[in-house]
């Protein structure tokens, strides 16, 4: 449970990677995550990543050609490719059904919520984390997050139920945390709880035909 | 501002921009047009749109999604089991979204706006969903500690979801959108 709440602060590679070109990369690319998490999108200038990074203005535009706006972006989706490979940490974990499912809500909610990069991006751009569930790209992003999961799901599912059962829970979490309930919200332990053996964990099995044990030993 | 809105004008000018979008497209869709189709100045349209042309477009998107949900209730509003009444609107929905000319116009040209307009609407459209579904929740057999309220509002959530995208089902097939409300959808809730 406590493995949780880690940030995908552990996912940090370019401390271990020597210092050449790649490893100058992911240090603008920390420098610029830690600047973002800090100030805000706007407020991270060049010379803030610069300086945070220890390394010289002109490196900086040397191994980002394309400036601030390039570096940013490959900050976000580092840190989205940090957050999908600490979520596979969790998923791969998961001994049986009911904790893949609970780990894939929990550790993809707890994570989202924990990475102040990507608050930051809900906060000033929501439209990009909006367009992803946006009636013209939802089925490329549930198809991204099935693609991710369903290979663990397949565990203890048939291919397509595994599919399925993947695609089910990536709608759960996407749908609170795109459209939250303030009251009703799962980065709330004991709403997650009541979500997950209420709802999802019924519908996965059945998906997978499974008998039904949970209704008695968890609902009490 | 507010106060020179009158209702029947505001609903005339939206109803004369959703007809500018569905003959002319999205990008020609402007300011001159949609004052020319309604016969009024622009500065009429100004005056109820302070914010121009972006403003326009956000609320003729607003009110055709209330629209939408109005003729979808319309549509299932006779269904008479908690199992009927959600196919018939996840048969119903898929199509009406895959055949609404003027959703998809606005979807290609400004998916933005939808996500801004859908993101606004989304706690009132849930609640709006799971208050439709509740009596059907009441008048069914649930499991065993089954909250009816809290259970509207997750399936209103997961309707939701799967009329946005339907992922690896297909909603156009009755027997598949059965299979789907049988399992994920109704499992935990009134199996």
């Amino acid at each position: 449970m406590e493995g949780l709440l880690q940030t995908s602060e552990e996912f940090r590679l370019g401390a271990c990677v020597p210092f050449d070109e790649l490893s100058k990369r992911l240090k603008i690319i920390d420098a610029a995550l830690c600047c973002v998490g800090r100030n805000g999108i706007k407020e991270t200038s060049l010379e803030e990543i610069a300086l945070e990074a220890g390394l010289a203005r002109a490196t900086l535009y040397r191994t980002f050609l394309g400036g601030r706006e390039e570096m940013l972006a490959a900050a976000f989706e580092t840190e989205l490719a940090r957050l999908f490979c600490a979520v596979s940490v969790d998923l791969a974990r998961a001994k049986d059904l009911d904790s893949l499912c609970e780990a894939f809500l929990g550790s993809a909610t707890d994570r989202l919520i924990a990475s102040r990069p990507l608050a930051v991006l809900r906060k000033e751009r929501p439209e990009l984390l909006l367009g992803l569930v946006n009636l013209d790209r939802m089925n490329d992003t549930l198809a991204v997050l099935v693609d991710f999961a369903g290979p663990f799901f397949e565990q203890f599912l048939d291919f397509e139920a595994s599919r399925r059962a993947a695609e089910f829970v990536a709608r759960v979490v996407l749908s609170y945390v795109t459209s939250p309930e303030e009251h009703f919200s799962l980065s709330d332990r004991e709403v997650r709880g009541q979500i997950l053996m209420s709802w999802v964990v019924p519908g996965v099995r059945a998906l997978g035909d499974a008998p039904d044990l949970v209704s008695q030993s968890f609902r009490a | 501002m507010s106060e020179t809105r009158r209702p029947e004008t505001l609903n005339a000018l939206l109803s004369c921009a959703y007809d500018c979008l569905a003959s002319l497209g999205v990008a020609k869709t402007t300011i001159a047009a949609v004052a020319q189709a309604a016969s009024v100045s622009r500065a009429t349209i100004y005056r109820y749109f302070p914010e121009g042309r972006e403003q326009l477009l956000r609320e003729v998107v607003a009110w055709e999604h209330q629209r939408f949900f109005l003729r979808l209730y319309e549509a299932v509003s006779d269904a008479e089991t908690l199992e009927e009444v959600i196919e018939r609107g996840l048969l119903v929905a898929h199509r009406a979204i895959a055949e609404h000319e003027v959703l998809q116009l606005v979807l290609a040209a400004e998916p933005d706006t939808l996500a801004v307009v859908l993101a606004d609407e989304s706690a009132s459209t849930r609640e709006l969903v799971a208050e439709f579904l509740r009596p059907y929740l009441e008048r069914h057999a649930l499991v065993d500690g089954c909250d009816p309220g809290k259970a509207a509002s997750f399936l209103a959530r997961m309707v939701l979801s799967y009329m946005a995208a339907q992922g690896r089902w297909n909603l156009a097939d009755p027997e598949e959108v059965s299979e789907l409300v049988r399992t994920e959808l109704l499992a935990g809730i009134a199996p």
